[in-house]
């Protein structure tokens, strides 16, 4: 089943970077490093989803981090 | 960092101050007309209908926007952040960039979880956010004028009709369900209007789009008019909600659902939740096009591209894995939202922009473009 | 951000991602189609003697639309026959007992469209708590389905079908819309249930033979739990009292005259007035009622407008006793105010309500002075105005 779904985000991930290169203009070097970085966090991120889905997310740690001032306004 | 004319303004698109107060309003009130009462319910009983006239105080962001838009006229905070405080203020700016898709992950959660657990139980949520994000990504790639025009072609009927059928729950009002008022005094009003200044604070939105505002005189009427629109509109679905869910207002997590499901006129005119769901849908949409187009702008601006158009899709697909990632369940977030929630939003949408604005008077650092070059 | 660009590979690659898309969009996990979902009219619920929870729902077999040409076959031909299907199961909790409903369908259970929840006499003794629970958490459960509670199982109420109605609910719901009961849906009893009174009425239910049902008074909840049935007589009491009341037929005599006096109550309000006079608490129940005459036995012209006043005082008589048997029977026996005394003081009183909404039901309520005052006036003598059949 992982693997199945990894392989989706694989083909997804793809497509998106087949969709979008030819759009970017010739010589725009980094506009094609930044499609290729941002696809590749996106899927990395699905990857440890896909693998750890109980990792504590952003607002774990968002909340860790106030929760001293959280519980001034109580339960 | 170098910021030439042409890499710096790589949004093409303006809008009018009405069109940024619109979609800063429908950013507003988006997710919270469903959720309504629910969170401040809870706190303040029958009297949270108060509760978005306290909660209106968190509105100032806007102004805290407009005041730094004035200081550095046509760049956006993510812009100007550097320019204030250098390398430490890349850093803020990356920040806001984060925040921004966290905050976006919210929206997108909360409509997923409302077509999940109301609509479609057994699509995967991935599947409903997903289709979400795509046709979002097609509205951010557009630009800036493609999401205020779509909004301004979706929403307005979409409120229209809201308006319509919540006036035709009148059959099912108990005016009685007010009373009495503020009981045990304003407390727990303010403990309740804790909530809903989370997505009043988010009228910082405002610094990301007020560069592309054609008459930049009027902008902080029309903020100032979003505002009161906000407060009234959710004053508004409060009440309704007390009127006919009385003290159920805090079992439902989707007030207007229940109430819009108890609607029945002459027998036949019944039954039309899943309608009020597809105008919903389309308010949700306008609300997630703001948040996405400003997460991929600011990645744009960020890294100083000359275009962010093809960043529009990689943070689709990354807005999704980080709406799933953000929280386990919707009591969490719902939980979060009413706690540590405020001091976060507030903290990165009020107190670190009147940092800014306090160094960049000390430092006396003043944007490059004058007054009206940007439009 | 250059349309021309949109070319080749870009074009392809939208193409693929549009076709990826397209098996997605149209919802394909949650498609249900007509014919592969059961149409749920109703739902009873009650206890078994050993404790488990029985579900039996009501099942609306949709009869081919178009001419009765199939034959008598399926749905049964003409107007007999009905055109239902009843079927229970058991387990500890509803969601199990549903499940196992399901088991032994062929079709989804779908509860978009149902209209009524019949509670059975031993879950509504032992608590109601639970089924509340589910109506609320259960998305595809309406709120503003009808409530009603049955001594006999909801099983036989849901088999008692009347002639030419196709199913059991039909009767049940017409009954409700004519307004001869109260209408307490889901919502209200989830409202009154945890409002300040913290009791409830649910309409009953009964059998009286095999194709006829009847209302039969009202079942009364302190809680969750059902503590006294009120008869039709006191039931009607209350619902002048909460306000909801409905057109009905009083006979009333008058005194020195022979043969009755119909009217017919056609609107009619009350007000609650509640008042604390040091440690007394007192309240004022305001009656105002319209009436119209039905029937007029007496040789009275009612042309006379002192012969009009004359019929509404006997009438404000026992409008008023009726009233007071409600009340006495709810304060003393039933010990649960489901006549929205305690909204009333909590509205008037805020202060006071916080110091005795502890013990309302068992203290407050049962001693609370109530006066009743009513007021009858009489708009219509119906279309004459002189006793019809006499001579001049």
């Amino acid at each position: 089943m992982n693997w199945a779904k990894v392989l989706v985000v694989t083909v997804v991930s793809v497509l998106i970077v087949l969709f979008e290169w030819p759009q970017i203009n010739r010589g725009r070097k980094k506009e094609k490093a930044a499609l290729l970085v941002f696809t590749a966090l996106g899927w990395g991120l699905w990857l440890l989803l896909i693998l750890f889905p109980d990792l504590p997310g952003p607002t774990h740690f968002v909340q860790n981090l106030l929760r001293p001032l959280g519980r001034m306004l109580g339960e | 960092m170098k910021m030439k004319g042409g890499t710096g303004m790589i949004e093409r698109g303006r809008i009018s101050a009405g069109q940024m107060a619109l979609i800063l309003y429908v950013g507003c009130v988006g997710v919270k007309i469903l959720t309504a009462p629910h969170l401040a319910a809870k706190w303040a009983g029958r009297d949270m209908w108060l509760t978005p006239l306290v909660a209106a105080v968190s509105g100032v962001s806007f102004y805290v926007a407009l005041k730094l838009h004035r200081r550095f006229p046509g760049e956006t905070i993510i812009q100007y952040s550097p320019r204030i405080l250098g390398w430490f203020g890349k850093g803020i700016a990356l920040l806001y960039w984060i925040v921004y898709i966290h905050a976006c992950s919210f929206v997108i959660r909360y409509y997923a979880d409302l077509v999940n657990g109301v609509f479609l139980p057994e699509t995967p949520p991935a599947v409903v956010m997903g289709g979400m994000a795509l046709v979002c990504a097609a509205a951010v790639r557009g630009g800036l004028e493609t999401i205020v025009r779509s909004a301004q072609f979706l929403t307005v009927p979409a409120f229209a009709i809201l308006v319509i059928f919540t006036v035709l729950s009148s059959t099912e009002w108990d005016v009685e369900n007010l009373f009495p008022i503020l009981e045990r005094g304003i407390g727990p009003v303010v403990r309740g209007a804790v909530n809903p200044s989370i997505w009043f604070s988010e009228y910082f939105l405002a610094a990301f789009l007020l560069p592309y505002v054609k008459e930049q005189d009027k902008a902080g009427r029309w903020g100032a008019v979003a505002i009161v629109g906000s407060i009234l509109t959710l004053t508004v679905f409060d009440l309704i909600s007390v009127f006919v869910l009385g003290n159920q207002s805090a079992t439902f997590l989707y007030p207007l659902f229940e109430t819009v499901r108890l609607i029945s006129l002459a027998g036949f005119f019944e039954h039309i939740d899943a309608f009020i769901l597809a105008m919903w849908l389309t308010i949700i949409f306008a609300k997630i096009c703001l948040f996405q187009y400003v997460a991929v702008l600011g990645s744009a601006q960020w890294l100083g591209l000359s275009d962010y158009k093809p960043l529009s899709l990689p943070i689709a697909f990354i807005l999704v894995a980080v709406s799933i990632w953000t929280a386990p369940n919707l009591s969490f977030l719902n939980r979060f939202l009413d706690g540590e929630g405020v001091f976060y939003s507030h903290l990165v949408q009020v107190v670190i922009p009147l940092g800014l604005l306090a160094v960049a008077g000390i430092r006396k650092v003043k944007g490059t473009r004058e007054e009206g070059n940007a439009s | 951000m250059r349309p021309e660009r949109l070319k080749g590979a870009g074009k392809r690659a939208l193409c693929l991602l549009l076709m990826a898309s397209l098996p997605i969009l149209p919802g394909c996990w949650d498609r249900k189609e007509l014919n592969e979902i059961a149409l749920i009219r109703a739902v009873g619920i009650d206890r078994t003697e050993d404790g488990q929870i029985e579900v039996t729902i009501l099942q609306a077999i949709p009869v081919r639309a178009g001419t009765g040409g199939e034959g008598g076959g399926g749905g049964g031909g003409g107007g007999g026959g009905s055109q239902q299907m009843v079927l229970s199961a058991r387990g500890i909790t509803i969601p199990e007992a549903k499940a196992k409903l399901q088991e032994k369908m062929g079709r989804r259970i779908f509860t978009g469209h149902q209209e009524l929840v019949v509670l059975g006499k031993r879950l509504a003794k032992t608590g109601i708590r639970e089924a509340l629970d589910f109506f609320a958490r259960f998305p595809g459960f309406r709120k503003d389905a009808f409530l009603f509670v049955t001594e006999s199982s909801p099983k036989e109420i849901f088999e008692t079908v009347a002639p030419g109605e196709p199913t059991a609910t039909e009767t049940l719901y017409k009954m409700v819309k004519l307004e001869r009961a109260v209408d307490i849906t889901i919502m209200r009893v989830l409202q009154e249930v945890s409002g300040d009174a913290e009791a409830a009425v649910i309409p009953v239910v009964m059998k009286v033979n095999d194709t006829t049902l009847a209302l039969d008074g009202a079942a009364v909840f302190r809680g969750d739990k059902m503590v006294d049935h009120l008869d039709r007589k006191a039931a009607e009491g209350l619902l002048w009292i909460r306000n909801e009341f409905i057109s009905r037929i009083i006979n009333t005599r008058l005194p020195g005259e022979r043969g009755y006096v119909s009217l017919e109550v056609t609107r009619s309000e009350t007000e609650l007035i509640p008042k604390i006079e040091g440690k007394k608490r007192r309240i004022l129940l305001k009656v105002t009622a319209e009436d119209d005459v039905h029937f007029n036995g007496t040789r009275l012209s009612l042309y006379n407008p002192s012969v009009v006043d004359r019929i509404a005082r006997p009438m404000e008589r026992i409008l008023r006793d009726r009233i007071r048997r409600t009340v006495k029977k709810v304060q003393k026996k039933s010990r649960a105010d489901v006549l929205g005394f305690a909204r009333a003081f909590h509205r008037e009183y805020p202060e006071e309500w916080a110091k005795m909404k502890d013990h309302w039901n068992e203290q407050v309520f049962p001693r609370l002075d109530v006066d009743i005052q009513v007021r009858v006036h009489i708009r219509r003598p119906g279309v004459t105005d002189r006793p019809a059949g006499l001579p001049e």
